[in-house]
């Protein structure tokens, strides 16, 4: 008996496309940000247009909540305390790799009865996710690998051709179809993705105690969110609940500040 | 199912089935280059750690590369001129890099890789005299051993 889990039609990537879709108007993409500057009565950042990086362009507002990843925030030069900036510093991000390998046939379901879920294995693939959606549909989608360590990082180091080759020799010592049924592969290594550089924030039981309050604290005009300011690192619950945490905590500032409820 | 596993699993969402099969014994790619075992880590030379850790980000001939942030150009480096400041980034991580100085049996909750003193020195003399660098001095595993290293286990998902 498994408690039951849901996920949303077309994966997990569906939640952060329904935000976009619903607040598209307020979003700016392809903003590179290449400096953040507070004062008494404001935060202005800076940034270009990654598509037309030559001209540099700025937003003003009374109050920014960042949620860029640690990795990249640590390299944009921002006015903050040396406590917050410590903490932006201290917080070592995991490499991890997932390759997209589509096929034929689901011959996993066809061959083998298998219908979701997951085979384990001591390969460098880590292990092997069926599809629990689109059965009995025709071609088919395997996540052929799903990595952390240092055979994520040796995945890292190859390009993504490579990735997927690896992924299909391996994945084949499980089930041979591989050789016969392959039809496409996608790979994403996670320290490769430009705007993140690494999966997810790695904190210890050190560093949260030396930093993670420092982290989440606002600083001046500035607040940060994000997996990597929450509990739940690698999450999207973490993220969601990071950022209701952190607006909960700038509106009681600006409402003490004097600013109407 | 160890706790990392069970919690990939769950990262996967809504298995309606697992399969459980265990595949040969270990080493089964010893054969393969590519990849290093968790056993064979330890013999790991600069040059194969640079060029199955290192590169992933650092790029072949330790070129670096730029996206929103970016990974520095080891080539030609003139940090580099301190031995110290490349140790102590491969011992501790820096920027989000992840730290390699983590004792070797807390690398898994750290989901990351454990590098000796003796190969953090190795790594360190190979950058410092390839790409365009010319460093002389050779850093030994002695040397590294007395920067500080990482306090504790980084720990993922609770």
């Amino acid at each position: 008996m498994q408690t039951a889990l849901f996920q949303p039609v077309g994966g997990m990537g569906r939640i952060g496309e329904a935000f976009g879709r619903e607040l598209s108007s307020l979003i700016r993409y392809n903003s590179k940000v290449t400096d953040i500057h507070q004062d008494e009565h404001g935060v202005t950042v800076k940034f270009v247009d990654s598509r037309n990086p030559g001209t540099a362009q700025s937003v003003r507002a009374d109050w920014c909540m960042c949620t860029i990843p640690l990795p990249v925030l640590a390299q944009i030069p921002m006015n903050v305390g040396t406590a917050l900036a410590q903490a932006i510093a201290a917080v070592p991000y995991a490499a991890a790799i997932k390759v997209g390998l589509q096929f034929k046939r689901r011959f996993w379901e066809e061959d083998e009865d298998i219908y979701g879920g997951i085979t384990y294995t001591d390969l460098p693939i880590s292990n092997i996710g069926y599809p629990n959606y689109g059965f009995q549909s025709g071609k088919g989608v395997l996540l052929g690998a799903y990595i952390w360590g240092l055979n994520a990082m040796e995945f890292t180091a190859m390009t993504p051709q490579e990735r997927v080759q690896k992924a299909l020799d391996y994945g084949s010592q499980v089930h041979p179809q591989y050789r016969k049924e392959f039809d496409n592969g996608v790979a994403v290594a996670w320290h490769r993705v430009p705007f993140t550089m690494g999966c997810m924030g790695m904190w210890s039981s050190d560093s949260r105690e030396k930093h993670y309050d420092d982290l989440c604290k606002i600083d001046g005009r500035i607040v940060l969110a994000g997996e990597h300011a929450s509990f739940l690192g690698g999450w999207q619950e973490g993220a969601v609940t990071s950022s209701l945490d952190a607006i909960q905590r700038l509106h009681q500032r600006m409402v003490a500040q004097g600013a109407k409820s | 199912m160890n706790r990392l596993e069970a919690m990939a699993a769950h990262k996967l969402a809504a298995p309606m089935w697992v399969l459980l099969v265990s595949i040969a014994a270990a080493g089964a790619y010893a054969d393969d280059a590519s990849f290093t075992s968790r056993a064979g880590v330890g013999s790991m030379t600069g040059a194969e750690i640079y060029d199955h850790i290192c590169s992933g980000c650092h790029m072949a001939g330790g070129q670096g590369a730029v996206g929103a942030g970016s990974y520095p150009k080891l080539a030609a480096n003139q940090k580099l001129v301190s031995w110290e400041y490349a140790a102590l980034t491969v011992l501790n991580g820096r920027n989000g890099m992840p730290p390699f100085g983590l004792p070797a049996n807390q690398t898994m909750e750290a989901r990351g890789a454990h590098l000796s003193d003796a190969q953090i020195a190795d790594v360190v003399n190979y950058v410092r005299s390839h790409f365009d660098n010319h460093y002389k001095t050779e850093v030994t595993g002695k040397q590294v051993a007395a920067l500080p290293h990482p306090a504790a286990a980084l720990m993922g998902p609770q």
